[in-house]
């Protein structure tokens, strides 16, 4: 080493990470070296300092979903899902052929999603290759071919599960923003739309915990579609123009503006109240369409470089029968900025999902999750959509 | 019961051994994540929003290193809040209201919990002027004591990455804290 100074080795001499020579040359370089010796002994106390802090103790409990995580030993999720098939109606993700083929009721709409600068797929999350995707999984040959699940699929809904009884907790702890809503054409069903916090950072992950519940005695739980849209984006239409939920807050859809829209039964639970201003659910009278909604809100809620969403009709192209095409037929769906992805952990019997915040998102901006049962679902064709709206904020 | 026995319980649907898990690493893991970001409130997010992503990753958690895999995500979960924060820079002093600095005995006299708290935040000031990479490098090691293969690990680099990255963060923390008269009070033991 020599006449130059030592300082880069000092961290490595702290560690007895230095080689014998290394050592050797160290340490006759700082016997010869007041300026080095003097500043070696200043770094050992700055880090000997950092080492005497003492260890802290976390505060507070963490929250984890109160149903066990539903894994088997040595098999994988699609091996899981092929069994499950005959309980477990998954729509996947492009493909009616496919579903056609496997007898599922459900529907596809294909959405197709602006890619603006910063929005994330959810299949692009960091985690995402840690998590299983049951769209990919369910879905086959022909979803692997395609886009993976994200911005521009959105099964409807997600799954519909033959459960036992009380199978789906209908209020799962930790989720304290939440929303439930009803309809009086859905007698004794409510759907639960929660998270586990009101507030989020650009390109974190939400933890999502949606489903329709049924009361005991019935067979199925329908775990929806939840899509994030911007907070003036209505993500659903009726055909007659009015529009539903632009302020946040809860919106159910009716097929007419003299029907029950469903937000009779309200909020209920603690925290949807946290979730936001705006939360009031009403019809926005004076919006008269999807544009002028997005309008209102300006485009600080998009990722610089992105398009306001456009509202597209459902596509007949898709091969949806026609008894398919009318149960979608009253509405037209907004793109989203992101689209839940059931979790492993969905698999079973616990409803929970994940999307990504998009990175680009200004912080402040008001955002909405959004569930959305169609009418029909589960299996009976007079019960009407249902959907249910919970503001997120941006922080 | 090792982790990985507790991991494999857990993947079978045993909470109670995931809970074990919870346990075992929440303390350090709110320790590290409160050097990292400064705030008591961060970090305790920082740790629900770990073991949350963890519970639910259990399928694919395999012949994994648990306690290298939860640095690995509650370091990325930092990184998460420290850029939330980037446009509102945490007032150490604001909302300092003796929780971010903890004393290491109650009994030691007022004088000397002054100054062990003067101390305290000369080093948290030190270790928040830091870039993120290099606070992230001296945390783990000198305030968790991770090897550097473990640190490799836990940040997915090499482990010439560590030396390096860890030898600048300590000269530049070691410099911030040159003029803190209070150092001078510490007792080393390294």
């Amino acid at each position: 080493m020599g006449a130059r100074h030592v300082a880069e080795h000092f961290s490595a001499a702290y560690d007895g990470e230095l080689s014998a020579a290394e050592r050797r040359r160290y340490e006759e370089h700082l016997a010869a070296c007041a300026e080095c010796t003097a500043a070696a002994e200043q770094f050992r106390q700055a880090i000997d300092a950092v080492h005497a802090m003492p260890a802290a103790q976390m505060p507070q409990r963490v929250v984890l979903p109160s149903t066990p995580p539903q894994v088997e030993p040595g098999r994988g999720l699609g091996a899981r899902l092929r069994e499950l098939l005959p309980a477990l109606r998954l729509t996947p993700a492009w493909g009616a052929g496919v579903m056609a083929a496997a007898g599922i009721v459900a529907v596809v709409l294909v959405v197709h999603g602006h890619s603006g600068g910063g929005v994330n797929s959810t299949a692009s999350a960091p985690l995402s290759d840690q998590q299983q995707v049951l769209g990919q999984n369910a879905a086959g040959g022909a979803a692997r071919k395609s886009s993976p699940i994200g911005v521009g699929t959105c099964p409807l809904p997600q799954a519909v599960v033959t459960a036992q009884p009380g199978a789906v907790a209908a209020d799962p702890p930790g989720f304290a923003n939440r929303v439930s809503v009803g309809d009086p054409k859905r007698p004794g069903q409510q759907l639960v739309l929660a998270t586990t916090s009101g507030h989020y950072a650009p390109g974190s992950q939400v933890l999502v915990y949606a489903a329709l519940t049924t009361p005991s005695g019935q067979h199925a739980t329908v775990i929806p579609c939840v899509t994030l849209h911007d907070q003036g984006a209505v993500a659903f239409l009726p055909g007659a123009g009015t529009m539903y939920g632009a302020s946040g807050g809860i919106a159910a859809q009716g097929s007419s503006a003299d029907t029950a829209t469903g937000t009779s039964n309200g909020t209920s639970g603690s925290g949807s109240g946290a979730a936001g201003p705006g939360s009031a659910p009403t019809p926005s009278p004076q919006a008269s369409g999807a544009e002028s909604a997005t309008a209102m809100n300006g485009s600080a809620q998009h990722p610089p470089g992105a398009q306001a969403p456009a509202a597209i009709a459902p596509p007949l192209a898709a091969g949806l029968s026609p008894l398919q095409y009318q149960a979608f037929s009253p509405y037209t769906l907004q793109p989203p900025l992101a689209i839940a992805a059931p979790t492993a952990a969905a698999v079973a019997n616990l409803p929970l999902q994940v999307l990504q915040i998009p990175a680009g998102i200004t912080p402040g901006t008001q955002l909405r999750l959004v569930a959305l049962i169609p009418a029909g679902f589960p299996g009976n064709n007079d019960s009407a959509a249902v959907e249910a709206v919970l503001t997120i904020v941006v922080s | 019961m090792d982790d990985e026995s507790l991991l494999e319980q857990a993947r079978h649907g045993d909470s109670a051994a995931f809970t074990a898990l919870v346990e075992r690493y929440q303390d350090e893991l709110y320790t590290m994540a409160l050097r990292l970001l400064g705030t008591p409130a961060d970090a305790a997010d920082v740790v629900q929003e770990t073991f949350l992503r963890a519970y639910m990753n259990l399928p694919k958690l395999r012949s994994v290193s648990v306690r290298g895999w939860l640095y690995r995500v509650a370091v990325n979960a930092s990184r998460d809040v420290q850029r939330r924060h980037v446009r509102r820079p945490a007032d150490p002093l604001e909302d300092d209201d003796g929780k971010v600095l903890e004393l290491p005995s109650q009994d030691v006299g007022p004088e000397a919990a002054a100054e062990a708290r003067e101390r305290a935040e000369a080093i948290r000031a030190a270790l928040m002027g830091l870039p993120l990479d290099y606070r992230v490098a001296v945390v783990l090691r000198d305030v968790n004591d991770l090897s550097y293969e473990e640190i490799a690990e836990a940040l997915r680099v090499p482990l010439g990455t560590v030396k390096s990255r860890l030898s600048r963060a300590r000269l530049q923390l070691a410099t911030a804290l040159r003029d803190s008269p209070v150092l001078f009070a510490v007792e080393g033991h390294g």
